[in-house]
């Protein structure tokens, strides 16, 4: 323990294929396991679940691990070639797309205007405003989404009643029903997106303000660098890693929320079918959809992990990664 | 230093919120306070420096998220201390309201905000404000527990990690770190809760948020102590010879306890969003009861208030009734950012250095710390139904027991005798009361047919002169009985006891004789034989058989004065007596018998050719009775019945019963006031039905109060109640609780016979005994008829204090012991609050 190993963080470089081949193979070997781990906790939980709820005398957990890792073994021999009930199947293919879409649309506006209103922030970090912003962002952060929703849906109702005029649809979305989604998608991304949005927004101000602090901006506004330039070239490459960082953890937020969101707008996505798979105690239902999220929260941090490889070079060179 | 942030998003995203920190504070002080940038020549020629606690206080005070978080937190922890108290009625005895009648209109709960409600009510008529007060305590207790646990498991894990980095340790808690992170949290703490059983309550929540939330504190600790181990006041430590735990705990953790100390409340707000989540999609603590609402809708409705069981199933009613889910989403929302609030102004003070974390490491925090540990492990003691009900079970008013007391025992109601003038009085300020206390109650008459002795009987032991060896008493020794043959008549004879067959004495006679009899020539003698040993209708054979009178020896010496048929007092008659074993002991004296060794006698009986045995006694006894005729009288039941709140237990039926007459005034003109013997269960009901109404408490089961007539006949008010199609029919006979003798100065404690049911009841009326220090026992005899009636499911009971044989004469209200009253009174009413209240028990 005295003498500290670094030999573990810069492998050896003899290897025939490129760095980041390995990298992401690695990587997706390591997914691999997760989804396993993720298969069988659902499977298990599920298994407990049922014989809590059962009227009898249930059996102890114990009695029921074994079961479930043979199960589990089972639910990936049936995925793999393609097995599996055509009634889980099709509830996946039709609930995946919707709800790829509202965190999609959820996460990326609050990406976008997060960015914007922190970099804005950032930019006058010294006015008097700049304090509060920080302060608004926690409060941001605060809100329960089932709180904005209720409001939102409060708002709605009254400005109808008053104007006659429907801002959005708020109750009741089925995506067969109309043609066009992007009212539909209004409120439930709105409320999906707050959370994200105050975060986004706080990392980016904090990182830009730190980063526009540096010497080095000093020397690139001394060598004559408009501030445009600086600001995109310099600054926020700069603050780049906290900033997708924090993107990743909007995701995580996003996705925790998601069920409840869903539930409130009935929008006909994977967090409202896991909830319902959950209390009929369907319990490969709830292992397809959670391994759906879950493979899919991995792959994108993989993604993001080969972005910030993109952006900072100084990671390539250490040549490891486990991911954020 | 990036490779670090590209490792670890936790402290990634903190450590950059605690380095922007040094230019707010620039910002700060330039706009606020020019000067402070003289502050970087301190060291070579201070300027005029205010005072150290001037600056510390401006840092407080101009600390807006500080200030604001912590007003909020303040307020939140004053409503886990006093909300309960603050509330206008208490969630966990409330019903629900079914109706409410407003300007000449009725309206159906959810009720909207009103004066009377200031927030609004919810689907079962419960105040929202007080339940919103009421769940503060739970929630933040529950919120509270779920961080302190989060944080000691991820300081653990993450410390241990960190300490012995890429070691198969590390390598395990990171691996399940970034497992936990790709599952969705509410999700997976959803199946967990239902995995563990719900209805196991807060445990489970703890157990099921803590497995997925310890991961990001983890996370940060872990980095933090990579970060620490490396530095070199480390290997100073070391040098000293210092153990690695010791390092740990003395030189990293001092290291890492002010940015703990902002997670935790950070961590405070991630929980508690979690918990209204959780109870968005209807997971709550407990689970809730559910209640059939027609013949195909089953609906789920909470019994622990808290603020996110008050969320649960609000998409139904956010449209349409926005205050029944505003409320507890405000409460979310606003405690939520006071925690983060809170955070974020400690962060900024502790980063400006005017906060010295050290002194949290020190022994009185220590002290501190434990206190508010034993305050909270106080608080969940206390938190729940359970206390509540205690609370309301010992209300009971010894000053509302004495007076119903005094009022059965004025001398005006002539110890409320069977059928008298009295009891019917008695019947109308029962009535009365019961009415008042909000019961729908009504008065049942009872015809019945009596036949009273118009002088005192007699029943006294003779010497072969006719003269009085021993007197027996009415009523403690012996009574009259008018059953079949049984009525008027004078003997003075020789005792034979006559003993059957066990197998034989219940067999029915041929109506011309029973041939087993014969040869029993019991001319000129009393006959003395044991209740239930003799053959249906023997004293129609013992009549036959020239018998001069007859003496019965029971445990219920109760005079029968009731002509239930045709049959009884049929003519001839010859006096018929019960008597006590007590005082057949005293008969059987001279043969050197006693009533023991007689039933070992009837148990040692061979089967055999003779059915009977009969013994002379060698005693002489003198029997007198002389009879009125039969005259009609009418009794009088006082019927109260409270409606249960919940619709799916409103049809189960809890009894609590009592007779409030009795002998009243003999033909001696003795008045039996009967205190304790008639009045004192009456009493105890009353109070309970005043008490509740008082406090509003409002059973999940209806409750029947009962006052029975007619309590020493053998066909009662009880029975006719019972033998009347009516209320009983569209009731389940939940539970059943007789209450007599409950205030007498003997015993040691209650005296509890089960009588009939499952032992549920009893096992509740016990611990509800033991929990209000109340000892109790099992044992005791039913001594009226009706006490055998009555079957409740989760068993039907029998309630005295201590078993004491009748005081009779000296009966009075000044003998009743108070104490004793008012402790069975206790008991009875948490015994009866829970099993009105509680769905299982």
């Amino acid at each position: 323990m005295e003498t500290y190993d670094i030999s573990a963080s810069s492998p050896p470089r003899n290897q025939v294929l490129p760095e980041w081949v390995a990298f992401v193979l690695r990587r997706l070997l390591f997914i691999a396991g997760v989804a396993f781990a993720i298969v069988y906790f659902y499977i298990f939980g599920l298994r407990l679940l049922i014989n809590s709820a059962t009227v009898g005398r249930p059996v102890s957990a114990w009695e029921l691990a074994g079961p479930a890792l043979e199960e589990t073994v089972d639910f990936f021999n049936d995925a793999l070639r393609g097995n599996l009930s055509y009634v889980v199947r099709d509830l996946l293919v039709e609930t995946y797309l919707p709800s790829g879409r509202l965190l999609l649309t959820a996460i990326g506006m609050a990406a976008v205007l997060g960015v914007v209103a922190g970099g804005l922030a950032a930019a006058w970090r010294h006015s008097p405003l700049a304090l509060p912003t920080l302060t608004l962002t926690v409060i941001g952060i605060s809100i329960p989404s089932f709180f904005l929703a209720l409001l939102l849906q409060v708002a709605d109702i009254r400005f109808y009643q008053r104007t006659g005029v429907g801002l959005f649809p708020v109750y009741g979305i089925s995506l067969r029903r109309t043609e066009s989604l992007l009212p539909q998608v209004v409120a439930p991304a709105l409320v999906l997106a707050a959370r994200p949005l105050a975060h986004i927004t706080r990392v980016t101000f904090v990182s830009l303000s730190e980063v526009l602090e540096r010497d080095f901006i000093r020397t690139a506004r001394a060598k004559g660098l408009g501030p445009t330039v600086v600001f995109w070239r310099h600054a926020l490459r700069n603050a780049g890693i906290p900033i997708l960082t924090a993107v990743v953890v909007s995701l995580r937020f996003g996705l925790g929320s998601l069920p409840v969101v869903e539930l409130f707008f009935t929008w006909p996505g994977l967090g409202q079918a896991m909830l319902e798979a959950i209390y009929q105690g369907q319990v490969w239902m709830v292992a397809a959809l959670g391994l759906s999220l879950g493979v899919t929260f991995l792959l994108i941090t993989l993604l993001l992990d080969l972005v910030y490889r993109w952006i900072d070079p100084r990671l390539r060179e250490v040549g490891e990664g486990s991911g954020p | 230093m990036m490779a670090e942030h590209h490792k670890d998003t936790g402290a990634r995203r903190r450590g950059e919120l605690n380095r922007k920190e040094g230019k707010g504070r620039k910002v700060l002080s330039y706009f606020l306070n020019p000067r402070a940038d003289l502050s970087r020549l301190r060291g070579t020629s201070p300027p005029e420096e205010m005072p150290e606690r001037r600056v510390r206080l401006r840092h407080v005070l101009l600390n807006f998220p500080l200030l604001v978080g912590g007003l909020i937190v303040l307020a939140l922890f004053v409503g886990v201390l006093f909300g309960p108290a603050l509330a206008p009625e208490n969630p966990y005895l409330r019903g629900r309201r079914v109706l409410e009648y407003r300007d000449g209109t009725f309206y159906r709960p959810p009720f909207p905000p009103s004066p009377e409600h200031s927030l609004g009510t919810d689907e079962l008529g419960r105040d929202t404000l007080s339940m919103l007060l009421y769940g503060t305590r739970n929630t933040l207790v529950a919120a509270t527990f779920i961080t302190m646990v989060r944080l000691a498991l991820g300081l653990v894990l993450g410390g241990t990690a960190g300490w012995f980095e890429g070691r198969l340790v590390d390598q395990l808690v990171t691996g399940a770190v970034q497992v936990l992170a790709s599952l969705p949290m509410l999700l997976v703490a959803m199946i967990l809760i239902f995995a563990l059983d719900i209805r196991r309550g807060l445990p489970v929540f703890i157990v099921a948020l803590c497995a997925v939330g310890w991961g990001e504190i983890a996370q940060y600790v872990r980095a933090e102590f990579i970060r620490i181990k490396k530095e070199p006041f480390l290997d100073s430590g070391r040098v000293i010879g210092l153990t690695p735990l010791g390092l740990a705990v003395r030189h990293v953790l001092p290291n890492v306890l002010p940015a703990l100390i902002v997670i935790t409340l950070l961590e405070m707000g991630a929980v508690l969003m979690i918990l209204g989540e959780l109870g968005f999609v209807g997971v709550y603590i407990g689970g809730g009861i559910s209640i059939q609402v027609d013949d195909f809708t089953r609906r789920q409705y909470f019994t622990v208030p808290e603020w996110g069981a008050m969320m649960a199933g609000s998409r139904a009613w956010a449209r349409s009734r926005p205050w029944m889910v505003l409320f507890p989403a405000i409460a979310f929302f606003a405690s939520v950012t006071g925690f983060n609030l809170l955070g974020e102004g400690l962060r900024r003070l502790i980063e400006r250095g005017v906060f010295n974390t050290a002194v949290l490491l020190s022994w009185r925090v220590l002290i501190a710390a434990a206190l508010i540990t034993g305050a909270s492990v106080y608080v969940i003691l206390t938190l729940g139904p359970a206390p509540s009900y205690r609370h309301l079970a010992r209300q009971v008013d010894e000053a509302g027991l004495i007076r119903h007391l005094e009022f059965f025992t004025t001398p005006e109601l002539e110890g409320r005798g069977v059928g008298s003038e009295g009891a019917r009085r008695a019947a109308e300020y029962i009535l009365g009361e019961l009415s008042s206390y909000g019961l729908t109650a009504w008065l049942q008459e009872v015809p019945v047919s009596l036949a009273r002795p118009v002088e005192p009987p007699e029943l006294a032991l003779v010497d072969e002169e006719g003269r009085v060896l021993h007197t027996f008493t009415r009523l403690a020794d012996y009574g009259e009985s008018v059953e079949r043959h049984g009525g008027s008549g004078e003997a003075e004879a020789e005792v034979v006891l006559v003993l059957f067959h066990p197998s034989e004495a219940t067999r029915r006679p041929p109506p011309e004789g029973d041939p087993r009899l014969r040869g029993l020539d019991l001319r000129g003698r009393i006959v003395m034989m044991v209740a239930g040993n003799a053959p249906p209708a023997f004293d129609t054979e013992a009549l036959v058989r020239g018998a001069e009178g007859v003496l019965v020896v029971s445990t219920d010496v109760t005079p029968r004065p009731q002509v239930l048929s045709e049959e009884d007092l049929e003519q001839p008659e010859l006096p018929v007596l019960r008597i006590t074993p007590a005082a057949a002991d005293r008969i059987l004296e001279p043969s050197g018998l006693d009533f023991d060794g007689v039933q070992a006698r009837i148990a040692a009986l061979e089967e055999g050719e003779q059915v009977w045995v009969a013994q002379d006694l060698g005693a002489r006894v003198r029997v007198r009775v002389a009879l009125a005729p039969p005259e009609e009288a009418t009794l009088h039941n006082v019927l109260g019945i409270l409606d249960g709140a919940d619709a799916g237990l409103a049809d189960e039926l809890v009894v609590v019963s009592a007779h409030y007459d009795g002998p009243g005034r003999g033909p001696d003109g003795t008045l039996y006031p009967g205190a304790n013997e008639n009045g004192s269960g009456v009493a105890v009901m009353l109070e309970i039905a005043r008490l509740w109404q008082e406090q509003s408490f409002q059973p999940r089961r209806s409750v029947l109060f009962a006052a029975w007539a007619g309590g020493d006949l053998r066909y009662s008010g009880a029975h006719a109640f019972l033998d009347r199609p009516g209320v009983l029919g569209t009731y389940d006979l939940s539970a059943v609780i007789h209450l007599d003798r409950v205030g007498g100065p003997e015993g040691e404690g209650l005296v509890v016979r089960p009588v009939s049911g499952r032992s549920n009841f009893l096992n509740l009326l016990t611990a509800s005994a033991n929990r209000l220090g109340v000892t109790v026992a099992q044992g005791g005899w039913p001594r009226h008829p009706y006490q055998g009636l009555m079957t409740g499911r989760y068993g039907t009971l029998l309630v005295t204090w201590g078993d004491p044989d009748p005081a009779l004469a000296t009966d009075t209200v000044e003998s009743i012991d108070l104490d004793h009253l008012s402790q069975a009174a206790q008991v009875v009413n948490l015994t009866l609050i829970t099993a009105a209240h509680e769905p299982r028990y």
